[in-house]
């Protein structure tokens, strides 16, 4: 469904992504994972649009998308739920809503898209009228979520959902994106949390560095040695 | 005498207000101060006197040809003023948009000259007589129009997808494109929407006061100016009290100070304003950053 192919991203001379590629079949959920500063930020921010590769180029549904701008993206099917969730904090969680759902000219889906929404959140119908900045940080991961399913997706993008978020709540979090998945979505998700990652993913990626240092099944990434050392802080 | 003066003032400060919403549009969305706003404003004017007096177009014609003129003029300036530059720092569109309204307004100076113009005196009558109060009937119409235009405006932003986008905007330009939001198009249509709003001003005023001049500019975009710090900048309903109090100030001021300190009201105005309530009287708007 996507392919990124040996793009090079680079936000001054020096490179952040070098040489990367990778693809995420369509209907699975994988992992990228690293450490910080490895470039999946990045990474997920070409994909989207914000950023363009220098070489290489990415492929959605066979359709070249790297020079495309991110409004161009969106339109295409993948929705991006980004780092730090930015919720736009002054506007009501209705709008908040309702801006997931720009693109959508028929009212009528917009409303059912919503109704959707609000059923996978409860807690979010109760604060429709509250501005999104007063939410606590997991309402909020969750509204950053709804949002990006108000454009019904093909592919969703993750930047680390479980950052900032206690326990409890990234258990919750993880298991609304396996119903999300469950109901059809591809999922493309970026974690520190190598545990939680590797057992939703279905195939898994390491990055070091910009670059890829492992890829492959994501129980056979959860049974390699370098990463239940490294990300697992297994012994 | 009071009720006059107040009158007054709610005329000017209704336009103030106008053209401080347009500043603060353009602050909001495109994220930089339009200093070539006066111009803009000054062109309007122009334009519509051009149609008067050159064209023989009524008044109510006028300000449309003038709104239609400013569309190209929106269109012109932010393509080659504000987009190209999109991703420049801040001093070189500060620069560029400054360098702009200087070429603007020497082609105001180069097409109409540098000796004002007048509007014909016939256009509409200049007081009409009710019980005590003399009133006017340009100042009605002012009054009329400056309050559909802020209604109109309110729709627009508040009640409309367009104006959902933009809000989100000023919020977070990057949260907004992965929205969908074409933010490109977005900024030109605020772009444009800022230039009517400053070019119905000057036209206004320029029927009002019945004489313009290459400068004429200059001085209400800074009292608008006032007006955004008064509201607090990217504060829409901000700007429209502001720009009421400050009318109404520089009316009362003028009558029962000294009209020769009319244009120092503006200031002091905003120098308490700056020390007081450095975020406007309504305001707590600032500006996110990510």
């Amino acid at each position: 469904m996507l392919r990124v192919e040996s793009i090079e991203v680079g936000y001054t001379e020096r490179p952040v992504l070098k040489d990367l590629s990778l693809h995420v079949e369509e209907g699975s959920i994988a992992a990228v994972l690293g450490a910080n500063g490895a470039g999946k930020t990045t990474l997920l921010r070409t994909i989207m649009g914000l950023l363009h590769p220098g070489r290489g180029r990415i492929l959605f549904q066979g359709e070249k998308i790297s020079h495309l701008p991110a409004h161009e993206i969106v339109k295409r099917g993948i929705s991006m739920i980004p780092e730090g969730r930015q919720v736009f904090s002054r506007l009501n969680v209705l709008e908040n809503l309702r801006l997931g759902a720009y693109l959508e000219k028929s009212k009528a889906q917009v409303q059912s898209d919503l109704e959707q929404v609000l059923e996978l959140f409860p807690v979010l119908k109760e604060r429709l009228m509250q501005p999104a900045g007063s939410l606590s940080g997991g309402e909020q991961q969750m509204l950053a979520i709804g949002r990006a399913l108000m454009s019904r997706p093909r592919l969703l993008l993750l930047d680390e959902p479980s950052m900032g978020l206690a326990p409890k709540l990234v258990t919750q979090i993880y298991r609304i994106i396996a119903t999300i998945h469950k109901q059809g979505t591809t999922v493309l998700l970026v974690e520190q949390n190598a545990r939680m990652a590797l057992k939703v993913a279905q195939q898994a990626y390491v990055l070091e560095n910009g670059r890829l240092a492992l890829g492959g099944p994501a129980e056979e990434l959860a049974r390699d040695d370098r990463v239940r050392k490294i990300y697992l802080g297994e012994a | 005498m009071f009720i006059q003066q107040v009158m007054n003032g709610l005329t000017i400060g209704g336009v103030y207000a106008l053209v401080a919403i347009g500043y603060t549009l353009v602050y909001g969305v495109l994220g930089m101060i339009n200093f070539a706003h006066g111009s803009i404003y000054t062109l309007g004017a122009y334009f519509a006197w051009t149609a008067v007096a050159r064209l023989g177009f009524s008044l109510p014609l006028a300000f449309l040809f003038s709104l239609a003129c400013s569309v190209l003029v929106g269109v012109i300036v932010e393509r080659t003023g504000y987009y190209p530059l999109r991703q420049a720092t801040v001093e070189n569109q500060i620069i560029c948009i400054f360098g702009l309204s200087i070429v603007l307004d020497n082609l105001i100076m180069l097409i109409w000259g540098t000796v004002p113009k007048s509007f014909p005196s016939d256009i509409v009558p200049d007081w009409v007589s009710v019980g005590v109060a003399k009133f006017s009937p340009m100042q009605a119409i002012i009054l009329l129009l400056t309050l559909v235009i802020l209604l109109v405006l309110y729709l627009l932003v508040y009640k409309t997808k367009t104006g959902l986008a933009m809000r989100a905007i000023a919020l977070n330009p990057e949260a907004a494109s992965l929205m969908g939001i074409n933010i490109g198009r977005l900024r030109l249509q605020t772009f444009i929407l800022s230039a009517m709003l400053a070019a119905a001003s000057g036209t206004m005023i320029g029927a009002y006061y019945k004489i313009i001049s290459y400068n004429l500019g200059l001085s209400t975009v800074i009292k608008a100016f006032v007006v955004s710090i008064l509201g607090g900048i990217g504060n829409i309903s901000g700007a429209v009290v502001g720009g009421l109090v400050l009318g109404q100030i520089e009316g009362l001021g003028a009558a029962y100070v000294s009209t020769g300190y009319k244009d120092a009201f503006a200031f002091v105005v905003m120098i308490l304003v700056l020390m007081l309530r450095p975020n406007g009287l309504l305001g707590t708007f600032t500006r996110e950053k990510v």
